[in-house]
C-alpha cells in the first residue's frame, strides 16, 4: 500500500489562514475556515474516441463561516488567492458583515467549537495520479471493445474517475486535515434490435486507487448476456408484488426512504415527518439501518465533515424503531440534537446541509435461495437507475433497469425494463419479511438534495424482500 | 471585478507561449468568473446568507501524431486551472495534460477558426475588456431583493390561510465567460442569472403536504417568478384534498411544464452528433423520427371510431431564448450558433452537437446547443383537455432515458378528468417508452418558455402505463 502525497497548497496557506482567523475573531463570536484542494482524473473510452480530463468533483478554495449575535453567514471563493492576511481579513470581514446585515436573519445558539486536533491520510495500492496513465486508458479501451464485439451491442463505453480529496479545517479550537483517494469505474453497453434499444451497466467504487479497475474484469460476459435479455424485456403489468431488492436497490431504498427522511435540516424546516416518529415503529423487526462516514469504508467515508465535526456511524432504525436523525451542525444546534458529522457540501462554494454518507440496511440471516423460494409470484429487481425521496409525505420512487420475474420460487426467464417502483415508506419497510446475510456497498453514484447539491455517497446492504407497487 | 478574468487569461496565454511544450498542436481555453449571492429562507426568516466568488479556467490541449498507416490522429486532454495555482504548478499541469493528450487517440479534427474581425491580434483584448465592464455592471444585490419580493408576494396575499412557502433558496449571480483558442478565436458572454428552489406547504390539522419547484431566469422576471410560487401554492392546496389515483384504463395522459419539455427534449437529444457518431442513436439525417422503419409517417389511426392524427414534430435548436440563462451565441468549441432546423414534420433535417463529431460523421457543423423550440400543435389546450384524461403536474422525479426514451415517475399531484368532473389525485406512477408511443403524440397550439425551451404548454400521449396508488 502507498500513501499518496497530498499537494502542499493547503499546508502552505495554513499560517495565512490562521492569522486571518485571528484578525477576524474580535469582530465575530465564532469564525472558521474550511479549505479544499481536491484534484481529479477522468478517463473515458468509447468507439474511436478516448479523452482524459477531470471529473466534476475537483476544486481549490476556501469558505469562511462566521457567527455574530446568533446570525450565520459564509463567504466562499474558489480559485482566487491572496498572500496578505490583513487584506484577506478585510475582504472576508466586508463580505460576511454585508451578509449579516440582512434583515430577518435567524438567530442560532452559539456554535460549539470543541477542542480537536487530528489528521488522517489514507493509503491505496496504486496511486492513479502517479501510475502509468497509458495503462489505464488501455484497460478501458479493452473493456469497451470486448463488450462491443457482441453483435447486438451497438455501442459501449467505459470510464474511470479518481479524486484525491484534501481538506483542512481551522477554527480557534480545531485544527484538522484529511487526505484520501476515492475512485469509480463504469462499463456501459447499449443493445439494439429493430426499434428496441436497451442499456445496462456495471460499476465499481471505493476508497481505492487504480487497482479498482481489476474488479471490472470478468464482468463483460455477464453484462452482454443481460443486454441480450433486455432486448426481449416486457413492460410490467402494473400492480403490487412481492419483490426481492438486490443490495444496490435495497441500499437506494434505505437512502431515499429513511436517509433523506432523517436529515435533520429537514426537521428544522418542518419538512420531515420522521421528526414526529423518533422512538416509534417505522418498519418490521428485521429493519436495522445505519448511516455513517465511519463504520464502513466506501466513497462516503471521511474523518471530519465540511463543518469540522467528527464523522460517526449513526444507527437510524433499530429493529424497526426510528432512533436517530443525521445532522449538520446548524440544524443540530437549532434542534438541540447531537451533531453526527453529516454536514457536507458539494464544494466550498456551496452551503453545508445534513447529508448522507454510507447508508445501508444491516444484514439478516436469510439466504437469497430461501427468499426466492418464499415467492409465489414476484420480481427480483436490480440495476437501480435513480430514486427520489419525499420526506414530508413518505412516498418513494425507485427506477430499476432490470426486473426478473419469479414464479413458484424460480426465475421464469421473463425480464421487465424499466420498472418504476413506488409505495408508502412505512408500508414498504413494514412489509420487509426477509433480509439476507450477504452484504455489499456501492458508491458509484451520487446524492442530490432535491435536484442539486451533489455529494459522493455509497449505499447498499443485504438482499431485502418486501412488497412494492410496480409499473 | 472581471478584470480578474482578463488578467488570468493573459497569464495562461503567456505561459502557453513561453512554455516548452513542443507537442501541443492547438489549445482551447474557457474561463468563467462568477459572483453570487445566496439566501436560504426557512418560512420568511433567512437561515443563512452567503456570498461566493469563483474564477477557474479549463484548458484543453490537442496533440497530433501520424499512425504507421499514415492516418493522422489527435489526442485530447483537459485540466482545470485556478489563479491560486503558482506559475510552477500551472506549468506542471500543462506538462501533465500534454502527456495525457499524447495517449488519447481520436480521428483528427480541426478547431473553430475565428472570423476575419476576430483574427486581428487586438481583438481578444478589446473583447475581454468590454465584457469585463459589462459583467461589473450587473448588480446582484438589487437582483436578490427584487427576486425575493416577487417570489414571496403570492404567499403574502394568499387567499387560503392553509398554504405557505415552507422554505426557499435564492441565488443571484453575474457570470462572465470567455473562450479563446490557439487560432485567435475569442468569444465572451456576460449573463445575469437568478435561480430559485422552493417548497410550498399546505396543512389542515395534522395533515401536511408539500410540493417542490425550481426555476432559473437570465433577468429578474417578476411575473414569471410570482407565477411560479402562485401556481405551486394553488396546487399544494389541491394536493391536500387529493384522493389516491384510482385504477384507470386507456386514459390519455396530458403532460405539461418541465415533463412535457423533457419528452420533447428527448428528440433534441437523440439528434446530437456525439450520440449518432457513437451509434447510441440511430437517428441520422433523413430519418423519419415519427415513422415506421420503411420511412412511412404514421400519420393517422382509428380510435374509438374516430380518426386520430398525431402532430408531426418540427423542432429548432435555438442559441438564444428570451429569459433563459443558457442563451449564448457560441458553443463550447466557440462555434457561432444560429437558429437551426433539426426536425421538420417528423423528419431529421440536421444533427447538432460537438463539431468534431459532425466532422467525423461527415455532416455539416451546426454547433452544440443548450436550447430548443417546438412549433405549435394542431389543437388548443382547451380542446385537448375536453376529453377524459389524466394530467399529472408534479412528479417525484420524472426522468426520460436519453438513450432509450423510456420514461417513468411516481405522481405527487395530477388532475383526473372523467368527462364531467375534475379531481385532484395523488400517488401511483406512470411509465412508457417514447419510441413506442410517439405516434400518438399531440400537443397544444399554446407555447411557453420553460427551463430550456419554448415549447407547447401541453403534450398528450396515449398508451402510457398507469399504476394506481395503493389504498
Amino acid at each position: 500500500m502507498e500513501q499518496p502525497v497530498p499537494g502542499d497548497y493547503l499546508t502552505s496557506r495554513k499560517k495565512l489562514l490562521a492569522k486571518t482567523l485571528d484578525l477576524l475573531a474580535p469582530h465575530f463570536s465564532f469564525v472558521s475556515v474550511l479549505g479544499a484542494d481536491d484534484r481529479g482524473l477522468s478517463f473515458f473510452a468509447n468507439p474511436h474516441e478516448t479523452t482524459i480530463g477531470e471529473p466534476f468533483w475537483t476544486q481549490r478554495g476556501f469558505v469562511f463561516r462566521a457567527q455574530k449575535e446568533g446570525m450565520i453567514a459564509e463567504y466562499a471563493w474558489e480559485g482566487l488567492d491572496l498572500d496578505d492576511p490583513d487584506s484577506l481579513a478585510a475582504l472576508v470581514r466586508h463580505n460576511l458583515e454585508q451578509a449579516l446585515a440582512m434583515p430577518g436573519m435567524y438567530r442560532f445558539a452559539p456554535l460549539p467549537d470543541p477542542e480537536w486536533h487530528a489528521s488522517w491520510q489514507a493509503s491505496v495500492k496504486i496511486d492513479p495520479f502517479t501510475c502509468d496513465t497509458a495503462e489505464i486508458i488501455s484497460r478501458l479501451v479493452d473493456l469497451q471493445r470486448n463488450l462491443q464485439q457482441h453483435p447486438f451491442i451497438v455501442t459501449a463505453y467505459s470510464r474511470y474517475e479518481a479524486v484525491h480529496v484534501s481538506r483542512m479545517f481551522l477554527s480557534p479550537h480545531r485544527d484538522l486535515f484529511q487526505s484520501f483517494i476515492w475512485g469509480q469505474a463504469y462499463l456501459f453497453g447499449i443493445a439494439r434490435r429493430d426499434d428496441r434499444q436497451r442499456l445496462s451497466y456495471r460499476s465499481v467504487s471505493g476508497l481505492e486507487g487504480a487497482e479498482l479497475l481489476d474488479s471490472l474484469y470478468g464482468i463483460v460476459p455477464e453484462l452482454a448476456s443481460e443486454l441480450e435479455e433486455l432486448l426481449d424485456a416486457i413492460a410490467i403489468e402494473p400492480g403490487e408484488y412481492d419483490v426481492i431488492l438486490d443490495p444496490d436497490v435495497a441500499g437506494t431504498l434505505a437512502h431515499e426512504a429513511f436517509g433523506h427522511g432523517v436529515e435533520t435540516d429537514m426537521f428544522f424546516k418542518g419538512r420531515a415527518r420522521a421528526s414526529e416518529y423518533l422512538g416509534k415503529r417505522v418498519g418490521s423487526d428485521l429493519v436495522t439501518m445505519y448511516d455513517g462516514a465511519q463504520g464502513v469504508v466506501q466513497t462516503g467515508s471521511y474523518l471530519f465533515d465540511d463543518e469540522g465535526m467528527p464523522a460517526s456511524s449513526t444507527m437510524v432504525i433499530d429493529h424497526g424503531m426510528l432512533v436517530s436523525g443525521i445532522s449538520d451542525a446548524l440544524s443540530a444546534l437549532a434542534l438541540g440534537l447531537p451533531a453526527t458529522g453529516n454536514g457536507r457540501r458539494q464544494a466550498v462554494t456551496h452551503k453545508a446541509y445534513a447529508r448522507m454518507t454510507n447508508t445501508y440496511f444491516a444484514p439478516g440471516d436469510a439466504t437469497l435461495d430461501s427468499m426466492l423460494a418464499s415467492i409465489r409470484h414476484g420480481w427480483y429487481l436490480s440495476r437501480v437507475n435513480s430514486g427520489m425521496e419525499d420526506p414530508r409525505n413518505w412516498g418513494i420512487q425507485l427506477l430499476c433497469l432490470v426486473g426478473r420475474e419469479i414464479r413458484d420460487g424460480r426465475f421464469t426467464g421473463r425480464i421487465a425494463s424499466p420498472v418504476v417502483c413506488s409505495g408508502y415508506v412505512p408500508d414498504v419497510l413494514s412489509a420487509i419479511d426477509m433480509v439476507s446475510r450477504d452484504f455489499s456497498l456501492s458508491g458509484s453514484g451520487y446524492c442530490g438534495k432535491g435536484y442539486k447539491e451533489f455529494v459522493k455517497v455509497s449505499s447498499g446492504g443485504p438482499h431485502v424482500k418486501t412488497r412494492m407497487r410496480l409499473g | 471585478m472581471s478584470t480578474l478574468l482578463f488578467q488570468f487569461s493573459e497569464r495562461i496565454r503567456s505561459l502557453l507561449a513561453a512554455a516548452v511544450l513542443p507537442d501541443i498542436a492547438d489549445w482551447k481555453l474557457e474561463i468563467e468568473h462568477e459572483r453570487k449571492l445566496e439566501r436560504y429562507y426557512v418560512a420568511e426568516a433567512v437561515e443563512q446568507a452567503r456570498s461566493v466568488v469563483s474564477l477557474s479556467a479549463r484548458i484543453t490541449l490537442y496533440v497530433d501524431r501520424t499512425e504507421t498507416d499514415g492516418t493522422r490522429v489527435r489526442g485530447i486532454a483537459t485540466a482545470t486551472l485556478y489563479p491560486a495555482h503558482s506559475d510552477e504548478e500551472l506549468l506542471a499541469i500543462l506538462q501533465r495534460t500534454t502527456a495525457a493528450a499524447r495517449i488519447s487517440k481520436n480521428p483528427w479534427f480541426d478547431l473553430v477558426e475565428p472570423d476575419a474581425r476576430q483574427a486581428s491580434s487586438a481583438y481578444p483584448l478589446e473583447q475581454l475588456e468590454r465584457a469585463a465592464s459589462e459583467a461589473a455592471a450587473i448588480n446582484v444585490d438589487n437582483m436578490m431583493d427584487a427576486a425575493a419580493s416577487a417570489l414571496f408576494a403570492p404567499a403574502r396575499s394568499a387567499s387560503s390561510p392553509l398554504v405557505r412557502i415552507n422554505s426557499l433558496e435564492l441565488f443571484t449571480s453575474s457570470v462572465h465567460h470567455a473562450l479563446l483558442n490557439s487560432r485567435g478565436l475569442c468569444c465572451t458572454s456576460c449573463t445575469p442569472k437568478c435561480s430559485t428552489e422552493f417548497v410550498t406547504e399546505a396543512r389542515h390539522g395534522s395533515n401536511i403536504v408539500e410540493l417542490f419547484d425550481a426555476l432559473s431566469c437570465s433577468a429578474i422576471d417578476r411575473e414569471r417568478l410570482s407565477k411560479a410560487t402562485a401556481t405551486r401554492l394553488s396546487q399544494v392546496l389541491d394536493r391536500l384534498q387529493a384522493r389516491p389515483l384510482p385504477h384507470v384504463v386507456q386514459l390519455p395522459v396530458i403532460f405539461s411544464g418541465r415533463e412535457a419539455e423533457d419528452l420533447f427534449g428527448w428528440f433534441f437529444g437523440i439528434t446530437r452528433t456525439n450520440l449518432v457518431y457513437s451509434k447510441a442513436s440511430p437517428y441520422v439525417e433523413g430519418t423519419h423520427i415519427q415513422g415506421d422503419r420503411q420511412g412511412n409517417i404514421l400519420n393517422s389511426r382509428m380510435q374509438a371510431g374516430r380518426e386520430m392524427k398525431p402532430d408531426l414534430l418540427t423542432l429548432y435548436a435555438e442559441p438564444v431564448l428570451a429569459g433563459l440563462p443558457q442563451s449564448r451565441s457560441y458553443d463550447s468549441d466557440g462555434f457561432p450558433l444560429g437558429r437551426t432546423l433539426v426536425i421538420e414534420k417528423g423528419v431529421v433535417k440536421a444533427l447538432t452537437g460537438p463539431v468534431r463529431h459532425a466532422d467525423w460523421l461527415g455532416v455539416p457543423r451546426h454547433g452544440e446547443f443548450q436550447l430548443f423550440s417546438v412549433e405549435p400543435g394542431s389543437a388548443t389546450a382547451k380542446a385537448m383537455c375536453s376529453v377524459p384524461h389524466l394530467r399529472p403536474v408534479v412528479f417525484s422525479d420524472f426522468s426520460v432515458s436519453p438513450l432509450t426514451g423510456d420514461f417513468g415517475a411516481e405522481i405527487r399531484l395530477a388532475y383526473l378528468y372523467d368527462g364531467t368532473d375534475t379531481f385532484a389525485v395523488t400517488g401511483g406512477s406512470l411509465s412508457g417508452s417514447l419510441p413506442q408511443l410517439q405516434h400518438t403524440m399531440r400537443w397544444s397550439m399554446e407555447r411557453t418558455i420553460k427551463s430550456r425551451s419554448l415549447s407547447p404548454e401541453l403534450l398528450m400521449l396515449e398508451g402510457v402505463s398507469i399504476t394506481p396508488a395503493g389504498e
